[in-house]
């Protein structure tokens, strides 16, 4: 028992101590200086997934393209421990007193800080929403996510959709094949050679270079992974597979078929059913509908550069509406959803004509946390320090009369 | 000579070797070049007719804005100059600024095509188009590039179309020499900008000109219209025709003369835009447009006339601008302009205050906690003091400029950042009287309007530039901009008190006073504690600002990650000193260090070309290795010296 409760105090002890906080910091400061270099060479998205989040445990940095044999932890598990540390050691340890009250309160802004991180980083969802001029939309689109959709269609209408999603994808290796039982349809698929950047070459065209497989004329052609990882076109082989495990011919789903013609996605007559099969960016229906009124784009005069973008919308819920201004640094929030200007075209206007907008649309149940951790932790350091700079006025105060 | 007296001396000659090697470079820039050009009987313009030139408000980039000021933007940008000095071939220098250079070139283009306004960086510039050079770098005029004009507008070609190569980034030279084939084409633009008025000077008799043709635009539009279908244009048609067009283009790029004269324009426009505008489109108020034609027209034919007769002519045509109401609205901006201009506020804080200041500093380490040393100290005083005035006034005319906050891009933090270090130095020393802090104060005014001078020979380009949509917000520039920026100006003081503490512990500078080194402890104590204040605050509001305007809190952006290295490392610091990890030594040592950290986040995530905060600013790399590397030297000495005191 004496030895447990010893082992317990020397963990605590560990976990609480400044060698620890000290330590995290450093990793922490390394891994933040490492994932900015690394950028450059990765981008954004790639370089964030590797260093800042929960899926890896350790990292290996690379700089100029070199890979370092470093093994670092990755900053999600870092701060893992700098919350215990804190928690432990920077509140529940700490020395209570007046004198202390600054750097409680700074802790437990900072503990505030980083449980709202840890509730963005597993519980938001962002997406876009492209409304033209006197359009209304609810839907807004995931940025990297794609998924395959199964439409049904009844006298070209849609009846119900069917989503694979997109974790069952991303972890798919090109040369994978993988099933996947529908089980509320009268087939399922199956699904191959998964990219998540490609290009669809239509074999007239361009031969495939690789043995890529031709399928209906088209072959699908792996590309890098994009700097700005929001253009990748996810791509992929796909068939049907009766429930009875007859397995009908390959076609090509890709993310980029809308802006292809002729379009690469499949019509599938099963029996008296019709179903439309396509890999898209997942799409999620939103509580309120927008309409856009005006878009208004200013430039200053005789450049182009943007003075202003904003954007005039009715925004209805359940048949109320209300008319919203939402333009740079002045978002909409309603219901848990944050609607922010984020773009405007089409590409190449001057702000004239027909118009449209992009809204980034946000549910982040930890929207405004930082805010009052800001608070917590800024009234905290500032009593902290003024009481420290008080201190040392009068000390000097002090010695001068002496 | 004793130990003390040594390291005194070593460290006197060390500060004085850095101001003078930093002064010989960054000098090339503060000083007008040598001469290198002789015109003949160049006559260098009235100084009336200059002062009434560049007065002349205009609309260019975005804001209403002095002729001087433009003209101030071009020079720097062909020559990186602020003005120049020609021979008149009669042993007499002349002085020539951006106002005058830019009336040389529109108004005495034979002249101007002599002057050597093209800076050439490198030779192999030159050396691409196959024309001779003088030396490495060196100046050049319009007439010396000339032969080989063809060669380097196809070069520019080449490089255009190799621009477009995602994959390919243009070298140094390369961009040189596009740099110089722009600076080429505008300087072309600029010599036949006043072609226009070349018809009436040539029909002064007739009185034919294109400000009376403007009159009879309609006319001439309604000829060319009432024509039948498919017709061919008559010869009176194609002549015109080809006159407007030849008239219109020689003036198309350059000074925009124009206000604007239609319904819901607010862009000024060219000379030559307004021409062609006025017989295509016909929405133009045609007798306004016909007034300033004919006021501009006036002036170029009164080019050479005395001042007393050409004042009259550039005022009249300053009035008719005065009544427009994009310049009414903006008289009070133009006056503090036209205050800052003139004032060259930080250039005179520099020279006449920090770069002495700083030499007294480093002349009273010879003899420190001496009578003498506190007659310097007081002088030090003074200059920093006035200094600081002179630096905020810059910064107040800038404010009242641009209607913002003082912070609003890359160039401006570097004067806000270096009268906060200068103000919070001479506040420490109001606080402490040791003599210490005062010290710092001439030498980081001096360090930071060094930087602010390089930065604008680097950028070019109009530092007073109007704000981007998602920057457009004058309370998080406030708020967030100068939390963070006085961050900045608090860890870059705190690596000067490091500084300062190795200096005195190393070489023993003011080692007669034992308590000194304890006291540059507790003052860089409170420094990095304010840094650490500012700097997380800043961080936050700046994440809270990210959330409104991107959506998101935290986006791992190059410039979010500097603001949180310079948090996390000055937590090390803290965390470090109160666990007992580091003592007197290792915590001047981090300090010193977090300069580097702070000069990443200020300066070199923008040179990474990724990110949301990119203010492309690239060309200055070599100063912040440099910077490292001075950084990276004191370490290692100190590091050497610690290595020493232990054996």
């Amino acid at each position: 028992m004496t030895s447990f409760r010893s082992i317990l105090s020397r963990t605590l002890q560990i976990f609480s101590g400044l060698k620890l906080a000290t330590a995290c910091f450093i990793v922490l400061f390394i891994l933040t200086w490492l994932g900015t270099l690394e950028q450059v060479d990765h981008g954004l998205y790639q370089t964030t997934k590797k260093y800042f989040s929960s899926e890896n445990f350790l990292v290996l940095p690379e700089i100029n393209g070199k890979m370092i044999p470093l093994p670092l932890p990755s900053a999600y598990w870092v701060s893992v421990v700098l919350f215990i540390n804190l928690l432990i050691g920077g509140v529940i340890r700490a020395r209570k007193g007046w004198k202390k009250v600054g750097v409680l309160m700074s802790h437990c802004g900072m503990l505030f800080l980083l449980v709202g991180g840890f509730i963005t980083h597993h519980f938001s969802e962002r997406g876009n929403m492209q409304v033209w001029e006197g359009e209304t939309s609810n839907v807004a689109k995931h940025y990297f996510n794609y998924v395959i959709e199964i439409t049904e269609l009844v006298a070209g209408e849609i009846k119900e959709i069917h989503v694979i999603d997109h974790e069952y994808l991303e972890v798919l290796k090109p040369d994978q094949h993988q099933f996947f039982k529908l089980e509320q349809l009268p087939f399922d698929l199956e699904v191959a050679g998964y990219q998540k950047n490609s290009v669809a070459r239509q074999a007239i065209n361009r031969a495939p270079r690789f043995g890529e497989r031709i399928v209906d004329g088209f072959y699908l052609e792996q590309e890098d992974s994009e700097l700005e990882a929001e253009t990748n076109i996810a791509g992929c082989y796909a068939r049907l597979v009766e429930k009875d495990s007859t397995k009908g011919e390959l076609f090509i789903l890709w993310g980029g078929s809308a802006y292809m013609q002729p379009k690469v996605q499949k019509t599938i007559q099963h029996g008296e059913r019709t179903f439309l099969v396509d890999l898209v960016k997942e799409r999620w229906v939103l509580p309120n509908k927008i309409k856009l009124n005006d878009m208004k784009a200013e430039f200053y005069p005789g450049t182009i550069n943007p003075k202003t973008f904003e954007s005039r919308v009715t925004r209805t819920q359940e048949g109320v509406s209300e008319d919203v201004l939402i333009k740079m640094n002045q978002p909409m929030r309603r219901d848990g959803f944050t609607y922010f200007q984020a773009q405007w075209g089409p590409q190449g206007s001057d702000g004239t004509g027909k118009l449209f907008s992009v809204f980034e649309i946000v549910k982040n149940p930890a929207d405004q946390w930082p805010k009052y951790a800001l608070y917590v932790s800024g009234v905290g350091l500032s009593i902290h320090f003024a009481l420290m700079l008080g201190a040392f006025i009068m000390n000097q105060f002090k010695r001068r009369n002496v | 000579m004793s130990k003390i007296k040594r390291g005194r001396v070593i460290a006197v000659w060390l500060m004085i070797a850095l101001i003078f090697g930093v002064i010989l470079i960054v000098g090339r820039s503060l000083m007008p070049a040598k001469v290198v050009a002789t015109l003949e009987n160049y006559e260098p313009w009235e100084t009336q007719v200059v002062e009434a030139f560049s007065q002349l408000p205009m609309q260019e980039g975005g804001r209403i804005k002095l002729f001087e000021s433009w003209a101030n933007q071009q020079m720097l940008s062909f020559s990186g100059k602020r003005k120049s000095k020609v021979s008149n071939g009669e042993g007499e220098e002349i002085t020539v600024r951006p106002t005058e250079w830019m009336l040389d070139i529109h108004f005495r283009p034979e002249l101007a095509k002599q002057f050597p306004s093209f800076r050439v960086e490198n030779a192999e510039v030159l050396e691409m188009v196959g024309l001779d050079h003088k030396k490495a770098r060196d100046y050049y005029s319009y007439n010396e590039l000339e032969a080989k004009l063809d060669r380097i507008s196809e070069l520019k070609k080449e490089l255009e179309e190799l621009q477009k190569n995602p994959e390919i980034e243009l070298n140094t030279v390369q961009k040189q020499a596009l740099a110089l084939s722009g600076n080429l084409a505008w300087f072309e633009s600029y010599l036949s900008y006043f072609d226009f008025a070349k018809l009436r000077a040539d029909n002064e008799k007739s009185g034919l000109a294109w400000s009376s043709i403007i009159l009879t635009a309609p006319k001439i539009r309604a000829a060319i219209n009432q024509r039948a279908p498919n017709a061919p244009l008559g010869r009176e048609e194609l002549l015109i025709g080809r006159l407007v067009q030849e008239a219109s283009n020689a003036a198309r790029y350059g000074w925009p003369v124009m206000p604007p004269t239609q319904e819901g324009q607010e862009a000024w426009e060219t000379a030559g835009a307004r021409l062609w505008e006025v017989f295509t489109t016909g929405k133009n108020d045609l007798v306004q447009t016909s007034k300033i034609f004919n006021q501009l027209e006036e002036i170029y034919l009164h080019r050479d006339a005395s001042g007393e007769k050409l004042v009259p002519l550039i005022k009249a045509y300053h009035d008719t601008l005065n009544k427009e109401q994009t310049v009414a609205a903006k008289a009070s901006n133009l006056s503090a302009e036209k205050s800052y201009l003139k004032g060259q506020w930080f250039y005179r804080a520099l020279g006449y205050c920090f770069i002495p200041g700083t030499l007294l500093v480093v002349l009273s380490w010879l003899s420190p906690a001496t009578r003498w040393s506190r007659v310097l100290n007081l002088v030090t005083w003074g200059l920093s003091g006035i200094g600081l005035i002179l630096c905020v006034t810059g910064i107040i005319l800038r404010m009242v400029i641009t209607e913002r906050p003082p912070v609003g891009n890359l160039f401006e933090t570097i004067p806000f950042i270096t009268a906060a270090i200068v103000l919070i130095a001479l506040l420490m020393e109001l606080m402490t009287r040791r003599g210490l802090a005062i010290g710092l104060a001439p030498i980081a005014g001096f360090a930071g309007l060094v930087l602010a001078r390089l930065y604008e020979l680097e950028e070019g380009g109009d530092s007073l530039e109007p704000l981007r949509a998602v920057l457009a917000s004058n309370f998080w520039l406030t708020y967030h901009v100068l939390t963070i920026t006085l961050g900045y100006a608090a860890g870059i003081l705190a690596g000067f008190i490091g500084i300062a503490y190795l200096g005195n512990r190393h070489l023993g500078i003011a080692e007669d006073d034992p308590k000194i080194l304890r006291s540059l402890t507790r003052m860089n104590y409170g420094v990095i504690c304010f840094t650490l204040l500012l700097s997380l605050i800043g961080t936050i509001l700046g994440g809270i600002w990210a959330n409104d305007s991107w959506g998101r809190f935290w986006g791992w952006d190059p410039k979010e990650n500097g603001a949180l290295m310079i948090v996390l490392w000055n937590l090390i610091i803290l965390h470090s000193r109160i666990g007992g990890a580091i003592k007197e030594w290792g915590f001047h040592m981090l300090s010193v260090a977090g300069m580097a950290v702070v000069v990443f986040s200020w300066w070199h995530v923008n040179m990474l070309g990724t990110g949301l905060h990119s203010y492309g600013f690239t060309e200055g790399a070599h100063i912040i290795w440099f910077f490292y590397g001075l950084i990276g030297l004191v370490l290692l000495l100190s590091s050497y010296a610690k290595m020493l005191e232990k054996k």
